[in-house]
């Protein structure tokens, strides 16, 4: 347990982990091209898909919370902008996050025959679902930016803040990508695990609603869940216009980067025995 | 040393041990527990050779041998077990057609993410683009989705890809088989141009020429160990007569199997198996003590009680050595070692008898194990039960001793070959057969053109209704040349009586030529609709035909040519 936290071991690991990934930046992102572009290819719409789904399901949340359940939200100094851009704010980056974990889980069994048979590094399988995630995740978040300036007039000026938030998260979906992989490959049961763990977490974060809206005794129930930190982080950049949750970054930066390094230790540790169970 | 530093490849003491887990569940449960689920399958067993630089090393064995685990260590998507590996310089290799190729880009996208993915930049790729395009000869198709490749483009432009990167060692397994002539032509001499360069090729193949046209050094793998090494032309030769060899012929499925982590082999265990030999009833003089060895006995010739008719059948091997269980793959090993070569051997002695079963004895038959102390108790047990015979089994007995003492026989001619597959429900037995010459003596090398009788000996234990013999030629790749019968013949099928002795000859003229052929005897039932064998020696009889000079060695048959030259001007 001591060598998990040793910064001594987490320090090479990352610097190791960013070196391996900066010598291999054009195979991951074409790898992610080519995640994208396969998934969808052949059919009519291609990888408009890929902003297809989640923008229905974007549409269903809104017409149902707030044509619905007429849920309001917005108009105060506190709350500046509309319950639309509320949701938005977290529901953007945990739909990739729960997107990449889905992917992560399957992507050592998906792509036996290249584990198996190709002398290459396979620390890029992970990263680059991420990759692919954080480019449609990109156009959601300009799409925001776009909604924000037709309803507020302006951008808030925590969006200098987005690319901070935006890499922790990386940081945070390349260290799970490596965790859920490894382990993945060994026990195929992860991914639904994942599956059903996604369903029920989106719950228990405060995406939909504010968190003065849970009862305080079930509030800690948002403390626990480790996404909660990133969806604050995410909805002070583009919803509040302020730090309104200080410690959520740095809860979230130091998750971050500690299951960045960690996770890529564990995938490091158990890649060589991939052969074996596939 | 200036030795390792000529070295391209240095595998010491390697092995690999797969992990089998009955259920995936247990797999996690031993991680919990600490408690061992596994059956641990060896996959490798102490390999250890040496590839220098610019050598071509041929690696041959048969499915299962651990061929592929061997190339996968050695590339490195496989860790080891135990042992070493050392690799000097950059590898490329094409284990699988179209690897890491997509079905959905076109080739030439795929070349690009290849060539990423074996770590070239995408300046490096670029450049070699054309080249790669060229060599694989797919200008027309190269914008087409990979998936649209036929089979053999599919293996230009992944041999194509591979050579590109002008790697120090390169590993190839059996890709090149697919491309046609003319590519595979190209492909090995661009193979020989590397060599010529310095660089090292690991090359697997089923192709016997192959290895021996362009390795420099052969590597034979069984059972996952290496079984022999050494001058490729020689290698080919032991590979092929581990092929073709008739115990191979009776277990085409082990191998396979035995290389299959995720299938067990140990489906009964020992007690029930100990418990199963007790059962067998023996006629006296199918087992033989070796020794300084347990005994390994032979009952594959003979029927469980009853008309075997009744049980089809399907075999089931036990091999042990002490204490421990052997894998299949080792079993087959030391088949060929011992039977093949005559060589020394010291692993456990095997012992298979019948179940009934409604398959094909030939592909169903499987191995299964059976620690030494158990099947000394078992075939102890069958040694006091060889003392007692049933009457039917006296009968038969008394029968067989009669005939083989009015053929100046000690015991049945196949016995010498305890590998041999015979197969029938046993009412006859062929006790003797071969080939003589025209002057009446036995021989095993003939000479092309040259006057030969082929015959069987084969004493019936019942009355049956007809009979008839039959004879084949096989040659090496288990190719009927010849086979005739009296049946076909359209010649009388004579009914037999209990204790008939009967004799078949052929006559032939020997127009084969140069080349190792088998011969199949076998004596049937006429009348039934599907073969119905009483008895058959599959392969039994093994001979050479040696062409005297006059007709390309190439020649597959003789055809007795007078060439007259004449000039008409």
């Amino acid at each position: 347990m001591n060598s998990a936290i040793n910064p001594r071991y987490n320090l090479h690991a990352f610097g190791e982990l960013v070196g391996l990934l900066t010598r291999h930046r054009q195979l991951t992102f074409e790898l992610a091209k080519r995640e994208i572009n396969e998934r969808y290819s052949g059919q009519f719409f291609g990888t408009l898909w890929t902003i297809g789904h989640p923008l229905i399901l974007i549409f269903v949340y809104i017409f149902v919370f707030a044509f619905v359940f007429k849920t309001r939200v917005g108009g105060t100094s506190d709350l500046p902008l509309d319950y639309t851009s509320y949701m938005l704010a977290g529901l953007i980056p945990w739909l990739a996050f729960s997107d990449v974990m889905g992917k992560a889980s399957t992507v050592i069994v998906a792509n036996a025959n290249i584990v198996k048979q190709v002398i290459f590094p396979l620390e890029v399988l992970p990263v680059k679902t991420v990759v692919a995630t954080l480019v449609t995740e990109s156009i959601f978040l300009v799409m925001l930016a776009i909604y924000t300036l037709i309803t507020h007039h302006a951008l808030l000026w925590t969006y200098f803040l987005l690319p901070v938030v935006f890499i922790l998260q990386t940081l945070a979906m390349i260290g799970v990508s490596y965790l859920l992989a490894a382990i993945g490959a060994y026990f195929r049961d992860v991914k639904e695990i994942v599956q059903d763990f996604s369903t029920v977490a989106f719950f228990i974060l405060p995406i939909l609603y504010l968190p003065e809206a849970v009862p305080a005794a079930l509030r800690v129930l948002l403390y626990i869940n480790p996404f909660s930190y990133m969806i604050w982080c995410y909805q002070d950049v583009l919803y509040f216009g302020r730090i309104a949750h200080p410690w959520a970054w740095a809860v979230f930066s130091l998750l971050s980067l500690l299951v960045f390094v960690l996770g890529y230790r564990v995938f490091r540790k158990l890649k060589t025995m991939f052969g074996n169970v596939l | 040393m200036n030795d390792s530093n000529d070295l391209a490849i240095r595998v010491a003491n390697l092995s690999k041990m797969f992990k089998i887990y009955p259920k995936p569940s247990d797999m996690l449960w031993e991680a919990v527990t600490n408690h061992p689920r596994h059956k641990p399958f060896w996959a490798l067993k102490d390999i250890s050779f040496e590839v220098k630089r610019g050598q071509v090393v041929g690696l041959v064995g048969r499915n299962g041998a651990g061929k592929s685990t061997l190339l996968k260590i050695i590339t490195g998507t496989l860790d080891k077990t135990s042992g070493d590996v050392q690799v000097n310089g950059r590898i490329s290799s094409i284990l699988e057609l179209g690897t890491g190729f997509s079905g959905e880009f076109s080739g030439r996208d795929n070349i690009y993410i290849g060539g990423l993915m074996v770590g070239l930049s995408s300046q490096e790729i670029a450049s070699k683009m054309d080249w790669i395009i060229e060599f694989s000869e797919l200008e027309d198709f190269i914008d087409q989705p990979f998936k649209t490749y036929s089979t053999g483009m599919q293996a230009r432009l992944t041999f194509s890809t591979a050579v590109c990167i002008n790697p120090d060692i390169l590993i190839i397994d059996e890709a090149l088989s697919v491309g046609d002539a003319r590519f595979q032509r190209k492909s090995f001499d661009k193979i020989a141009e590397y060599r010529r360069q310095g660089h090292t090729i690991l090359l697997v193949s089923h192709n016997t020429n192959t290895i021996s046209e362009f390795c420099d050094y052969a590597i034979l793998l069984d059972g996952g160990r290496i079984y022999d090494q050494g001058d490729p032309y020689r290698i080919g030769e032991v590979y092929y007569k581990m092929l073709f060899a008739s115990d191979s012929l009776s277990f085409p499925a082990v191998g396979e199997h035995a290389n299959d982590p995720g299938e067990t082999e140990l489906e009964i265990d020992a007690e029930t198996l100990a418990k199963a030999a007790e059962e067998i009833p023996l006629e006296a003089g199918n087992f033989t003590h070796e020794k300084g060895y347990t005994w390994w006995a032979d009952l594959s010739a003979y029927d469980i009680e009853g008309d075997s008719s009744e049980h089809p059948k399907r075999s089931i091997y036990v091999l042990c050595e002490d204490g421990k269980p052997l894998k299949p793959g080792h079993w087959t090993h030391e088949f060929i070692r011992k039977y093949g070569n005559g060589s020394y051997s010291h692993w456990g002695k095997a012992l298979y008898f019948s179940t009934s079963d409604n398959s094909d004895p030939r592909t169903n038959r499987r191995a299964y194990c059976l620690k030494r102390r158990d099947l000394q108790k078992a075939t102890e047990k069958v040694e006091q039960k060889v003392e007692v015979l049933s009457p039917k089994e006296q009968e038969r007995a008394a029968m067989r001793a009669q005939a083989l003492e009015k053929l100046g026989l000690q015991k049945a001619l196949y016995q010498n070959n305890p590998h041999l597959m015979r197969m029938g429900n046993k009412k006859a037995e062929i006790l003797d057969y071969g080939i003589m010459d025209e002057s009446g003596n036995r021989t095993t090398r003939l000479t092309s053109g040259s006057k030969y009788t082929f015959f069987s000996r084969t004493v019936f234990y019942e009355d049956v209704e007809g009979s008839t013999f039959g004879f084949v030629i096989r040659n090496l790749k288990g190719v009927d040349l010849f086979g005739t019968s009296n049946r076909a013949q359209k010649m009388e099928t004579l009914s037999r009586k209990k204790s008939d002795l009967v004799e078949a000859r052929l006559d032939v003229s020997m127009w084969l030529t140069n080349g190792t052929f088998f011969l199949t005897v076998s004596v049937a039932d006429p009348f039934a609709e599907e073969d119905v064998q009483y008895d058959l020696l599959y392969d039994g009889f093994q001979f050479d035909v040696q062409m005297k000079e006059g007709i390309f060695t190439t020649s597959v048959i003789n055809l007795d040519a007078k060439l007259a030259i004449t000039q008409l001007n």
